[in-house]
């Protein structure tokens, strides 16, 4: 009897510590996402003033977890700054998920260094869990940042980083390569059967056709498992639509200025699908596009297949010469000075960069002013030509040296030439900031050579991404559209290629545009119409 | 023993040995070729040649793995996970299930029904999170062990089991005059070793192959378990498009100096190798208590 009063007890204290515990975490959680005091440490005296007290500042970044065999940059940075950094690596595929955690919990970083506005950066705002700042701003706090780009770059670039209400809350950074996809191919092919790299699709199409008459092989290889509409970007430019255009879905047009709404259901990608299907009945193609791993691929091209190439010339010694030379050890890849297009006549069109990158540092709203404050300042000296030595090269005579005018990596180090090595990051190095200019001078040639050979060439065009600025309504109302627009019309792309179904037959393709139709793709160019022309009036 | 010699005994044995060697193959197969894969040269792995025997036998993956320090830090990080988790896992679920097989126990269905409740209803992603923050928890070990301190399957399993033991058993020892816990340790503790280590096994290979709570609990990379390294090379292994358009060299020469296929094998099969070596010697224990389970659930 008395074991069961202690029994019904000790259940009673149990039911009671559970409903206290439950009501103590509700009023916890209903604190988030108000401002939480960020951790702070009187230390040790910096060499400047201002910067005499000690603060530790939590940055997320995306990206892998990085071993630092030796930290150099952590004693730099404090000796400078007086700033201790604590790094959360969270990994591409993690990013989002554990962001909102970190955001909803009350633990947020107080530096994103990796804000994306494709990463719920529109939610995040809302929330009010970002700092925003105004153009004149940003101008005042940081003058360096500031300055890497020109007035007139500043015209098209604020419009394109803020929002709503006037103010960004990402803040990319000057992005090194306005240019740095070409057309690829195997010249010790093309050689050895006299080809030239063609300027149109017929040509192309022909010289696919000899490729794979000549050799036996499939001449193009590339596959996206994940978003089927990535496979073959290099091909929706030959027909005028933009190379990123899975991503913006809108654009305009260089040479009529015309806005398109929605990419994906006009009548110029008609016709890039029914020369994809002639590529893929023809087997000129690979076969698995739409389900191919990235293993598969380079088994695929190290049997000897693929010979034409959308990509980055970077990639020629990485990758491509690599894989090539497992089947032919003479195989040789070089970047094509032309581009085929479906209609030379009246426009070619290449890719350029955007003069920023497409992340950039976001500032958390629970962080203090004096941490935002301090980190505004290292972030405006990355953005000197100190800072960007810094950040880009590391510390001379350890991780670089220089010569002449140019900075080179110590022979211990990865470069751009060499793989093997330590990287910056093995230092303990926080990435962000601008790289320095002289990298690509010194490492990259090619990409000057790329600019001077399809900038301000004549009958050469490169797409501008339209500026749009949406509502809150807009905004979200867009977001549900889209899944399911993109969804259909991977689903269409594949089987128009495969031959499933006939691009080529009006009835099958008004099908396909009345299926999009019923799931928004009206109001999906009505609204993006109006962002744009709000915009841009 | 008498040998049955009928034709359909005979046909019994081809039947069964044929599924045995099927499954054995089929079992055996994808480990040789992670082997295979993880000792082969990078133009073998590129071209996708390896089967199940190294082609340009190499020992630069595993060289490279030990050298790097992410891995080696990360193996030592699961194995204390491992330890440390599954001994408080059987400690608690242990404690929990003898206590609740007494029949003499009061309250024993109550209690029994609130363990069964968060088997059909978790708190959820945030509320979980929030509540092992709050608890200090967070960026330490104790998040990864904690909360999943006892498995309800696991602990009815263990609970049946010790309800089949003979009452008598219990009788006879307290009457000797043996309390509870000397009754728990010296009676039913040695009769109990298959459960222990089966139901050990259970919780052996779940903190081993555990990456989501050290993806959401840990801010401090250097405590990640061997799985979370393994998942961030096989998903930098995808990710070469993006790594060689990075505008960022330095990103883009960690991700590509990750991307070697022979180097993810090589860390798949480390992390592989502790729990294929641990099985044998446990295999005997782990059928019959996976038996005694099942029979009397």
């Amino acid at each position: 009897m008395k074991k069961r009063f202690l029994s019904l007890a000790l259940a009673m204290i149990l039911m009671a510590c559970a409903f206290a515990g439950c009501a103590q975490k509700g009023q916890q959680a209903s604190s988030v996402p108000t401002a939480a005091p960020t951790q702070q440490a009187g230390g040790e005296a910096a060499p400047e003033d201002k910067y005499a007290k000690e603060l530790t500042i939590t940055v997320a970044r995306r990206g892998d977890s990085r071993a630092v065999e030796e930290d150099l940059f952590s004693p730099y940075v404090k000796e400078k700054f007086n700033i201790v950094f604590e790094i959360t690596d969270i990994n591409n595929n993690d990013f989002v998920t554990k962001m909102n955690l970190l955001l909803a919990s009350g633990e947020a970083p107080d530096i994103n260094l990796d804000q994306r506005p494709e990463f719920m950066l529109n939610e995040w705002i809302q929330a009010g869990y970002f700092r925003g700042y105004t153009q004149e701003e940003i101008k005042n706090l940081m003058p360096n940042y500031y300055a890497q780009y020109t007035e007139e770059e500043w015209k098209s670039i604020w419009p394109a980083i803020s929002y709503s209400d006037g103010k960004s809350y990402y803040f990319p950074s000057r992005r090194a390569n306005s240019i740095d996809m070409a057309w690829l191919y195997r010249e010790d092919i093309f050689n050895k059967l006299n080809l030239k790299f063609p300027t149109t699709t017929d040509g192309l199409l022909e010289v696919m056709r000899t490729l794979k008459k000549e050799t036996g092989k499939v001449p193009y290889v590339s596959a996206n498992s994940g978003d089927v509409l990535w496979a073959f970007t290099g091909f929706l430019q030959v027909f005028g639509i933009p190379e990123l255009a899975p991503r913006e879905l809108s654009y305009v047009d260089p040479v009529s200025g015309e806005f398109v709404p929605y990419a994906f259901t006009t009548d110029t990608f008609r016709q890039h699908v029914i020369f994809m299907n002639k590529l893929y009945e023809e087997g000129l193609i690979w076969q698995e596009f739409a389900t191919g791993t990235t293993d598969q691929v380079n088994a695929t091209i190290s049997q000897g297949n693929h010979m034409i190439a959308w990509s980055y010339p970077s990639k020629i010694e990485s990758e491509l010469n690599r894989l090539s030379r497992n089947e032919n050890p003479e195989a040789s890849w070089v970047w094509a000075k032309d581009m085929p297009s479906s209609n030379p006549e009246r426009a070619t069109y290449f890719k350029a960069n955007p003069y920023y990158n497409a992340s950039g540092v976001g500032f958390s709203a629970d962080a203090s002013d004096e941490v935002i404050e301090r980190y505004m300042a290292f972030m405006d000296w990355l953005h000197t030509d100190e800072g960007m030595v810094f950040r880009t090269y590391g510390i001379e005579g350890v991780t670089y040296r220089k010569e002449g005018n140019n900075y080179v990596f110590m022979d211990h180090m990865t470069s751009p030439l060499k793989s093997e090595g330590k990287t910056l990051t093995n230092y303990g190095f926080v990435t962000g900031g601008r790289q320095h200019p002289n990298l690509n001078e010194y490492y990259y040639p090619y990409l000057t050579e790329l600019e001077k050979t399809f900038f301000n060439r004549k009958g050469y065009y490169h797409f501008i991404s339209p500026v749009m600025a949406y509502t809150d309504e807009e905004s979200s109302e867009l977001a549900d559209i889209t899944t399911s627009l993109q969804q259909t019309a991977r689903e269409y792309y594949a089987k128009f290629i495969m031959g499933h179904l006939d691009a080529e037959d009006d009835k099958e393709w008004e099908n396909y545009v009345s299926t999009m139709k019923k799931l928004g793709l009206d109001r999906f160019c009505e609204i993006r119409t109006t962002a744009y022309e709000r915009s841009n009036r | 023993m008498v040998e049955d010699r009928s034709l359909s005994s005979r046909v019994l044995d081809v039947v069964v040995h044929t599924s045995m060697i099927f499954m054995l193959v089929v079992t055996l197969y994808p480990v040789l070729n992670v082997l295979a894969s993880s000792l082969s040269s990078s133009a073998a792995n590129d071209a996708g040649i390896v089967t199940i025997y190294p082609i340009g036998l190499t020992f630069d993956n595993y060289r490279m793995i030990l050298e790097a320090g992410k891995v080696p830090k990360a193996f030592v990080n699961s194995v204390i996970y491992t330890v440390v988790g599954t001994t408080v896992n059987l400690l608690m679920t242990s404690s929990f299930a003898y206590a609740l097989s007494r029949k003499h126990l009061a309250l024993r269905k109550f209690y029994m029904t609130v363990a069964i409740i968060p088997m059909y209803f978790s708190g959820g992603l945030i509320p979980t999170f929030l509540l092992v923050k709050n608890l200090g928890l967070y960026n330490s070990m104790w998040a990864l062990i904690l909360p999943g301190a006892i498995s309800i399957t696991n602990f009815i399993i263990m609970r049946t089991f010790f309800q089949g033991l003979p009452a008598e058993l219990e009788e006879s020892a307290a009457l000797d005059g043996a309390n509870d816990f000397q009754i728990l340790v010296k009676i039913i503790l040695p009769l109990s070793k298959a459960v222990f280590f089966t139901i050990g096994l259970y919780y052996a290979v779940g903190h081993w192959n555990s990456w989501f709570s050290a993806m959401i609990y840990f801010k401090d990379s250097s405590k990640y378990p061997l799985q979370m390294i393994l998942r961030e090379m096989i998903i930098a292994a995808n990710s070469m498009k993006d790594a060689a358009s990075s505008d960022d060299f330095n990103t883009a020469a960690d991700i590509v100096n990750l991307n070697v296929k022979g180097l993810k094998y090589a860390t798949l099969f480390i992390s592989m190798f502790p729990m294929l070596m641990v099985y044998p010697f446990i295999q005997k224990h782990f059928i019959k208590g996976v038996m005694m389970g099942s029979l009397k659930g």
